[in-house]
């Protein structure tokens, strides 16, 4: 590619400019309530965009980016104080593209450079840039789109469109609405005490339903607001995998595509939900060592998957984690109380304050047999297993996490004992993979515990 | 080591529980730290009982129990914490492994892989300089793990042998 300074394309300008009329919509929306209407006012919010339109272009103007002979990216931009960034293209570790509505009208991507070992942010975001030229810039910095010598990546998955639909309303999401729900039902509920108390029902006699109904239609709008999110984030969900890395491709609006080195995938996660586990089917995530730490939806490998096709699907996309999930090792029967006795301690602690507080004891009874569940739960969920060099670690915490990683390459393990469980022979493992996300095996034998500290000692050496 | 020799249970030898203690003046330096937040802990209880059992009317069993668990929580840590934490500390510096053992109550083997070390720092703080302690702090992909209450001069040469240890990790 040229080494002369590039600009982006002229939609970066437009871009800029959206950006800036952002940023002064707080002062001019304050202006026009404050102003009342006046003509002035409105002249100064007019006057107030068109300074945003020539920000924006004096922005867009003084943005310019280039890859020198000696293989660097520097960036410069900055109107009143030009900054300039210079990226070695040896340390570039990802080339990721996003296609927002804007760009699209204009057919440009935004591109996101992202070096080994920075930050969460990338080290230099292109706002608008022409496809063919985010091919060449691909090239010039060593992430081409394809490898060079082959066309057809070597495998190549779809989400299709009744698994997306499957994927939106199992999905996580889902999980944001619990507090809101309970915090409807409180005011809902202090509505209608207040009612009563006030001699109101009288007067409001359909408070109590107008109420139920209004918090009915709030939580089926979230309910349909969090599934269109999930179908705008996951529609043509779209894994590659070639020899060197994985590309992943979504969305709907926001159009994104990642590519990923698959020797940064340290660990994949298997994740089952409480809304998926009964129907056997789970999401796939990646845990990567030093790639931009961005929302839940980008470090999903696959959205959804039938929990029994989860390793075929690992061994399509990340080889080198190939490994079967079953059969896995459980803790000891007798290990069975201690797994019930920490949510059944919490679930009574919680009863009883809340019968002191509200006097609902009837309340423990529920909370306690919910308690027992998840305690079982937990217990029948644990498991691990050693083979050809890959560990598998399962654990619940509400929904069933599946962690696959080589042993090799785990950052640590440690075992642990507490004062108890030393009277009772029993312990913890734990293992860190590169994202730091850690799992962790409780009340094992000792014996076992000590046999899988030393056989990942052993693979680690 | 390759993979295939790793299973077959009671062929490989043990490791070596790790044998190296830290300084002796570091249950001083963790009761003297202990202070920091046992004594305002105490002073904070005895304001509270006193303005819940005379301000807010609170029995007065209250005015006592509530320093009494505090002066109790205090003691505990600065007198049998320290001296658990001491007595349990373990850690060896191996060409291919960190090997730690720790806590005061649950005691904690951990193990890191020398290759996996990004980095290793030591630090000191005011309280520390005071005993001559430093803590050589361990960083990896996934956290870090700290060796702390370490003779300064200590401290400096277990960080240098670990940063030598470390310096040709082969990959990322």
């Amino acid at each position: 590619m040229s080494p002369e300074p590039r600009r982006l394309h002229p939609a970066g300008a437009v871009l800029e400019t959206l950006k800036a009329v952002r940023e002064a919509l707080l002062p001019i929306i304050v202006l026009i309530v404050v102003g009342g209407g006046r003509s002035s006012t409105a002249l100064l919010a007019v006057g107030g965009i068109v300074a945003a339109g020539v920000a924006g272009y004096l922005r867009w103007r003084s943005t310019t980016y280039r890859v020198r002979e000696d293989d660097t990216l520097i960036l410069r931009s900055g109107v009143f104080s030009p900054s300039e960034t210079t990226v070695p293209v040896s340390r570039v570790s990802s080339v990721d593209t996003e296609q927002g509505p804007i760009q699209r009208l204009f057919g440009v991507q935004e591109v996101l450079v992202q070096t080994a070992g920075g930050g969460a942010e990338p080290e230099v975001v292109l706002g608008a840039v022409a496809e063919p030229e985010v091919a060449r810039l691909r090239e010039a910095l060593g992430h081409p789109e394809r490898a060079a010598d082959r066309d057809e990546p070597a495998a190549r998955v779809r989400l299709s469109g009744g698994a997306l639909v499957a994927a939106a309303v199992t999905g996580p999401q889902l999980g944001v609405l619990l507090p809101l729900v309970a915090g409807v039902g409180a005011v809902a509920d202090d509505l209608f005490e207040e009612s009563f108390d006030s001699g109101l029902v009288d007067s409001l006699p359909d408070a109590p339903a107008a109420i139920a109904l209004v918090a009915a239609g709030l939580i089926a709008a979230l309910l349909v607001i969090s599934i269109l999110g999930a179908v705008l984030a996951f529609r043509g969900f779209t894994v590659e995998r070639d020899e060197e890395r994985l590309r992943i491709r979504r969305g709907l609006l926001q159009r994104r595509a990642a590519s990923l080195p698959l020797h940064r995938v340290h660990a994949v996660r298997v994740v089952e939900g409480l809304l998926r586990r009964p129907f056997g089917l789970a999401a796939l995530r990646v845990e990567t060592v030093g790639y931009r730490s961005e929302p839940v939806s980008t470090r999903t490998l696959f959205p959804l998957v039938r929990t029994a096709d989860a390793p075929a699907l690992i061994a399509r996309l990340v080889p080198g984690l190939a490994t079967d999930l079953q059969p896995l090792e459980p803790p000891p029967r007798r290990a069975l109380r201690r797994y019930l006795s920490p949510p059944l301690v919490v679930a009574a602690g919680a009863g009883v304050a809340l019968g002191l507080t509200t006097g609902a004891w009837w309340a423990i009874l529920p909370l306690l047999v919910i308690a027992a569940l998840e305690g079982l739960g937990r217990f029948r969920a644990a498991g691990w297993r050693l083979a050809d060099g890959r560990v598998v670690v399962r654990e619940r915490r509400l929904a069933r996490h599946t962690i696959v990683a080589r042993a090799e390459r785990l950052q640590q393990h440690a075992r642990s004992q507490t004062p108890l469980q030393r009277r009772a022979g029993l312990a913890d493992l734990a293992v860190a993979v590169g994202s730091g996300r850690r799992g962790r095996l409780i009340h094992l034998e000792v014996a076992t515990a000590d046999e899988l500290f030393q056989r990942l000692r052993a693979a680690s050496r | 080591m390759s993979e295939d020799h790793v299973d077959g249970p009671g062929l490989r030898p043990r490791a070596p529980e790790p044998a190296r203690t830290l300084a002796p003046n570091a249950r001083g330096y963790w009761a003297v730290e202990a202070l920091g937040w046992a004594v305002p802990l105490v002073i904070v209880s005895l304001v509270a009982a006193r303005g819940l059992t005379e301000g807010a009317g609170a029995p007065g069993v209250l005015g006592i129990l509530l320093p009494a668990v505090a002066a109790l929580t205090g003691l505990v840590g600065v007198a049998l914490v320290p001296r658990r934490r001491w007595a349990h500390w373990r850690y060896d510096v191996r060409d291919e492994e960190i090997d730690l053992r720790s806590g005061a109550f649950t005691i904690t083997r951990t193990l890191i892989p020398m290759a996996r070390v990004q980095h290793v720092d030591t630090k000191r703080t005011v309280v520390s300089q005071l005993f001559g302690l430093a803590a050589v702090t361990i960083h990896t992909a996934a956290g870090r793990n700290a060796i702390p209450g370490l003779a300064e001069p200590d401290a400096a040469a277990i960080r240098d042998r670990i940063a030598e240890l470390a310096r040709t990790p082969d990959e990322p």
